[in-house]
């Protein structure tokens, strides 16, 4: 049953007054409706009262009253009175007087009350969508930049605890849900090894945690997880706003994140282009800059990589008034064939003119290239050493033969002895003997020349080596050179080889 | 990274109060700056400094806390002002309108020159 008003004289002015002011007053003290309803008590005579907007209490006065006093109806008061958006209700027990001009002053006080409390909840309403705007901006200039996931992942959780108003906000990256880590968070984590697998298959969208896998087109890149949304008291459900908002820093994240990873990429490449450059040059300074002078002998050379760094190597150098010629061909490529090569290439340098015979320098390089190549490399060399007089002595280890064209078209092969290099430690290699006479050429080279491919995929091979060598008429060392990369050029119509070709050419003048 | 607020207040000279807040500034901690405020206006403080050394993250709870501070200090004719506060949050308070009606110093000695209060205490 609802009391009616009851009325026993018009309140004086200054109480009026008193309650307009109290009404009107425009600072957010959180007790103004407390301080109101006292006003109102007291002007009024009353013994307690109850002010309430819709089904919510907004204040009581005196705070003490008990529950039993303000459930009874005996003695209330119950004045309904404001607009239909804003409906008080005003319970006063053992009210003396009231009227309506009263009730009209508080009436428009609540209301101005209210209208500046919607005011100020859209005006902060306003900013935070600006705020939610400026953290999606500075994410995305700020955290594009950031290549270290745990900085990226502080600097997200921030932004996120602060917009989201959450207690507890986590990144985990990772290959998958049972290896993803936690890479930065704030609070205490809320989701165990079952919900992260959850998360990253479908996502968990619950009232006290959402969590949402990182989708790149690769698949999921990790899972972003935010619990305990805060209210004014306490926590609340996610609303749909939130979940929205927290989508919008996953797509942050997993852009940010991708663009970490490719920035990575490309500076691991730059920096292995680097290293490349630099290898390369120094291996280009392992290759004879000139050739010696050795009385009666012309020589030419040509060598090209598939890559910067290259696995064939060649050599020219004077000892004990001998020509000294090698060729090299590490198997693969790269910078580790050609960090093999230059291992070789030294070792002749420092073996050449102390070992007599060339068998057993080839052992000793053997013997310390075996086990010293973790990936199981091996090299094929072949090595001629010739006298001023034109004698030679060869040897060839596991490369192709090494071919004597003589001044009249024939061909005359050095062929391997044994193993390449670097398979087994106590592989034995034979030395050759011959001797090249004015008009004689001895040819080296690699199967980047012999493997070159036509069109069909057949090689060029030894033997049309070995033709075209036979076909040339009085070639110089210069012309044999290019008439054999010309007929390799020709059989691959121009296709740039596939491996590191090498082609050295020693002339023996003709008197 | 747990940042429960770590809070202390003075009453500095005739009229100022210094509150120093680090840490996370939500529903909490808003709460327990409110209640320093009000503890320091009741003993007089027209002028509040609250000090943000130590705190990165405010959310918007904290935010709507600190503008009723803000509110409660213009209606009783006083002063708000803030120092140290991070790149992040001082933009946070330029978007949420604090900045406007409250003043903002670079640290503690800059404010108190500014304010009238004693640096060292």
């Amino acid at each position: 049953m609802t009391p009616r008003l009851q009325r026993s004289g018009e309140m004086p002015l200054p109480d009026l007054l008193r309650l307009a002011e109290l009404a009107l007053r425009g600072h957010a003290n959180p007790d103004l409706l407390e301080q109101l309803l006292r006003a109102t008590v007291e002007e009024t005579g009353s013994r307690a009262g109850v002010l309430r907007r819709g089904d919510e209490i907004e204040a009581r006065w005196p705070r003490t009253i008990s529950p039993q006093v303000e459930a009874s109806t005996e003695g209330w008061s119950e004045i309904p009175f404001g607009a239909d958006d804003h409906p008080w209700r005003l319970r006063l027990l053992g009210l003396e007087r009231l009227d309506e001009a009263a009730l009209a002053a508080t009436s428009l006080g609540l209301r101005a009350w209210g209208l500046r409390e919607e005011l100020k909840r859209s005006r902060f309403d306003a900013r935070f969508h600006l705020w939610e705007l400026e953290a999606i901006r500075s994410i995305a200039t700020g955290i594009g930049g950031i290549l270290d996931t745990s900085q990226l992942a502080e600097e997200l959780i921030n932004h996120l605890v602060a917009l989201l108003g959450v207690r507890s906000a986590h990144l985990y990256l990772g290959e998958d849900a049972g290896s993803a880590v936690r890479v930065g968070g704030f609070g205490t984590p809320v989701i165990d090894a079952e919900d992260l697998e959850r998360a990253w298959q479908h996502g968990i969208y619950k009232d006290e945690l959402v969590a949402l896998p990182l989708q790149s087109e690769t698949g999921p890149l990790g899972v972003l997880a935010a619990a305990e949304k805060e209210a004014r008291a306490g926590t609340e459900a996610f609303a749909a706003n939130d979940v929205r908002l927290l989508e919008l820093f996953a797509v942050q994240v997993t852009v940010a994140l991708e663009y970490a990873r490719l920035t990575r990429e490309s500076l691991e490449r730059e920096r292995l282009n680097r290293e490349m450059e630099v290898a390369a040059v120094i291996q280009s300074h392992l290759y004879p800059q000139g050739f010696p002078e050795f009385a009666g002998f012309r020589l030419a050379a040509n060598s090209s990589s598939s890559r910067q760094v290259a696995g064939d190597t060649y050599d020219v150098l004077l000892r004990e008034g001998n020509l000294f010629v090698t060729v090299t061909d590490v198997s693969g490529k790269g910078v580790g064939a050609g960090m093999i090569a230059s291992g070789i290439h030294a070792a002749v340098r420092l073996l050449s003119g102390r070992i007599d015979k060339l068998n057993d320098l080839a052992m000793r390089i053997n013997q310390y290239l075996t086990g010293a190549t973790a990936d199981n490399r091996f090299a094929t060399f072949g090595m001629v050493r010739i006298s001023p007089d034109g004698s030679f002595h060869a040897v060839n280890s596991g490369h192709l033969p090494l071919l004597i064209r003589r001044s009249g078209g024939d061909v005359d092969e050095v062929v391997s002895s044994g193993l390449p290099l670097g398979i087994l430690e106590d592989a034995r290699y034979e030395q050759a003997e011959g001797r090249l006479d004015p008009g004689d050429h001895l040819v080296l080279y690699t199967d980047g020349l012999t493997e070159a491919e036509d069109p069909d995929e057949e090689e060029f091979g030894v033997g049309r080596v070995v033709d075209v060598l036979r076909g040339l008429v009085n070639p110089t060392a210069e012309s044999l050179c290019e008439k054999l990369l010309r007929a390799v050029d020709e059989h691959t119509c121009g296709e740039p080889l596939q491996d590191d070709a090498t082609l050295l050419v020693v002339e023996r003048l003709a008197d | 990274m747990n940042e429960e607020i770590k809070l202390s207040k003075d009453l500095l000279g005739p009229g100022l109060g210094l509150i120093a807040a680090a840490g996370y500034i939500n529903n909490e901690g808003g709460q327990a700056i409110a209640d320093a405020a009000t503890q320091l206006m009741d003993e007089g403080a027209k002028t509040l400094l609250i000090d943000l050394d130590g705190t990165r993250i405010i959310n918007s709870i904290g935010v709507s806390i600190l503008l009723e501070i803000l509110e409660r200090t213009l209606d009783e004719k006083g002063k708000l002002a803030f120092c140290n506060l991070t790149p992040t949050i001082s933009k946070t308070f330029e978007i949420m309108g604090l900045v406007q009606y409250a003043e903002v110093y670079p640290d503690r000695d800059a404010a108190l020159a500014a304010l009238g209060g004693d640096a060292t205490t």
